[in-house]
């Protein structure tokens, strides 16, 4: 079983169709694998390479954008998943489209794809699956962002490496 | 790249961070810009700054990005406006473009590619554009009457509706895709877009991608370098470089050996050229125009064409149609070029009688214009003049009439049975168009549901899901 769940867990992070996407979360969901989803993907050479045209000053105030805009989309999408509301779901998967591929959030870019053509097609069912795992890792990509911006303020300027991001509860 | 004496850049986009990112970007390459996070505020900065280069995204909290840009062009026509999109809605960035967007970007955006469009936004406005020489691809001044330009005389409902695309996109930088049989006046299409553009003194380059040897495309395309291979006795520039501040013709790019399809989705990204044996690409600002007389979907499926190149390319469709579907265009173009040839030879010829009307307007023309231009040619030439009858025309002409068998089906794009009522809309579109434009219908039908859509078009539900993705119907 724990195989099973470890392989889900390595699939759910390709591309893929939104009706693949939406089969790959309810096994997720149906075999307890979501509980031990390894951290947000996020590719950092991207989101080093953000701050770094952002420039060594920019960078802190990008940073606590980002981090705000994303926690915007959070809750919009979390209020919108509940009420099912697809215009809502549409436009803010938009933003986080640009938002999760500029910071080279991989996975959480190919969910927002996934949910935005669901949400135009009102396939209800499927979005509040993938729904959730795309707030799940929205919740994990802010954190990262939250955790690097907390690095820029300690000792040495962008503090780099793979950062284990605590979940919002 | 310092825009010295321009304006600044205007960029409108209402996500906070994304809005830093661009700026950033733009501000590292040297340009000044002005940001604007709604439409409104948008609109005052765009009076007050004086701006010709726009950045728009396409979605904005208080207006619609296209009534926008709309309004942007109509205040200051010479204003080239880049619209940004997500990667999910790319049928609202086609639309910008048929709206008189200048290009397009999608989000996630790349900065390569985001400079480049800009870049070329900015090249296009400067005041003094060297034009090149033509080399030997063919270069055509736009004002040069072409040979075929009877191809464009016509009152019928068809040749309506391509006249009336050419005037809407011609000014803007899309990228065109002419489709139609041989002899339909594609190469002429793609003369009046480039005529009606704002680089219309710039230079025309037509390149026959079927014409030229497959070993010698690149070199033809993107050019040489002295010394980089057997026979390149000298530097030569490419197609692509002649073409630079102008337009670009690929004709037949279904026949582009693929290889060369992936330079060329390349080049399309950046903009950018690098001859055989440079070392470095070079910037080039180049509007691209291709044509087929091959269905294009056909080709992908086939595996001729790369997928992502025709979705590059397939910007806007133009569909020339053939000339058994154009009435009585037939006689117009008939008269009007007897009239001409009768100049040329230095004849006198008072006109078709109406035995050859009737008999023109039931040929099948499968060489379209092209043929029925050398039915005439043949006519003056080897008759003294006066009105022209059946006895005046080339032997076996009305074969085609006689011989059931040898009457040709509706071909290449426009492959679709006339008369019952709901498809006149069709007629003259691509089957790509057509397949499209049945999927979502059938889809919004079922209200909404892929899979009871799939079901009536006996199709799998993945099927729907992957061409509804491949067109971006996302919002």
């Amino acid at each position: 079983m724990e195989t099973l769940r470890q392989k889900l867990r390595e699939l759910s992070f390709m591309e893929m169709t939104p009706a693949a996407q939406a089969i790959v979360a309810e096994l997720l969901a149906l075999t307890g694998a979501q509980d031990s989803m390894p951290d947000a993907v996020i590719h950092h050479p991207t989101f080093d390479g953000l701050l770094k045209l952002a420039g060594p000053n920019a960078a802190r105030e990008l940073l606590a954008q980002l981090g705000s805009d994303l926690a915007m989309v959070e809750d919009a999408l979390s209020d919108a998943l509940t009420t099912q509301d697809t215009t809502v779901i549409r436009h803010q998967t938009h933003v986080l489209i640009a938002l999760a591929g500029s910071v080279g959030a991989e996975s959480l870019l190919q969910l927002a794809k996934a949910l935005n053509q669901m949400a135009h097609l009102a396939h209800h069912k499927d979005m509040s699956v993938v729904g959730h795992r795309l707030l799940r890792s929205t919740t994990q990509v802010r954190a990262f962002v939250a955790e690097r911006l907390a690095g820029l303020d300690a000792p040495g300027p962008f503090a780099s490496g793979t950062t284990k991001a605590a979940a919002r509860t | 790249m310092s825009t010295g004496k321009q304006p600044p850049l205007l960029l409108i986009e209402d996500t906070p961070s994304l809005q830093m990112v661009y700026r950033s970007v733009l501000q590292t390459a040297g340009y000044e810009v002005r940001a604007a996070s709604t439409a409104e505020e948008g609109l005052r900065l765009f009076h007050e700054c004086g701006a010709t280069i726009i950045l728009l995204d396409l979605m904005l909290p208080d207006r619609d990005g296209i009534s926008l840009m709309q309004e942007m062009l109509g205040l200051r026509p010479a204003a080239s406006v880049i619209v940004i999109t997500a990667n999910a809605s790319i049928n609202k960035a086609v639309e910008a473009m048929r709206a008189g967007a200048h290009d397009f970007l999608v989000k996630p955006f790349d900065e390569a590619r985001f400079l480049g469009a800009v870049g070329n936004a900015s090249g296009s406005k400067s005041p003094v554009r060297s034009i090149q020489p033509p080399i030997a691809p063919r270069a055509t001044p736009a004002a040069e009457a072409p040979a075929y330009e009877e191809a464009f005389i016509g009152s019928s409902p068809a040749m309506q509706q391509v006249q009336e695309k050419i005037r809407s996109v011609a000014p803007s930088m899309a990228t065109v895709f002419i489709t139609g049989d041989s002899g339909t006046g594609k190469e002429l299409c793609a003369l009046a877009i480039h005529a009606g553009s704002p680089r219309a003194s710039g230079p025309f380059i037509a390149l026959n991608c079927g014409a030229i040897p497959q070993d010698l495309l690149e070199s033809e395309v993107f050019g040489h370098i002295k010394g980089s291979f057997t026979g390149a006795i000298s530097d030569k520039p490419g197609a692509a470089a002649a073409a630079d501040g102008g337009t670009l013709f690929l004709d037949e790019i279904c026949e582009m050996a693929p290889a060369l399809q992936t330079k060329l989705l390349r080049f399309l990204q950046t903009s950018t050229v690098q001859p055989v044996g440079a070392t470095r690409p070079r910037k080039v600002n180049v509007r691209i125009v291709c044509a087929t007389n091959r269905d294009p979907l056909e080709a992908v499926r086939r595996g001729d064409f790369r997928e992502d190149l025709y979705y590059r390319l397939f910007v806007v469709p133009v569909h020339m149609p053939p000339l058994r579907d154009r009435q009585d265009d037939v006689i117009e173009i008939a008269q009007s070029a007897l009239a001409r040839f009768a100049i040329e030879e230095g004849r006198h010829f008072d006109g078709l009688t109406s035995e050859v009307q009737d008999l023109f307007r039931r040929l099948p023309w499968p060489g379209n214009v092209r043929q029925l231009l050398n039915v005439i040619r043949n006519i003056v030439v080897l008759n003294p003049g006066g009105w022209v009858d059946l006895s005046m025309l080339p032997a076996g002409l009305d074969d085609r009439l006689t011989k059931p068998e040898a009457v040709p089906p509706p071909t290449g794009t426009a492959a679709v049975t006339p008369d019952p009522v709901g498809l006149d809309g069709l007629i003259g579109r691509s089957f790509a168009e057509i397949e499209r434009t049945v999927i979502e219908e059938t889809i919004r039908r079922n209200g909404g549901s892929v899979s009871k859509a799939s079901r009536v078009l006996e199709l799998s539900p993945s099927t729907l899901y992957r061409k509804l993705e491949q067109w971006g119907i996302h919002d």
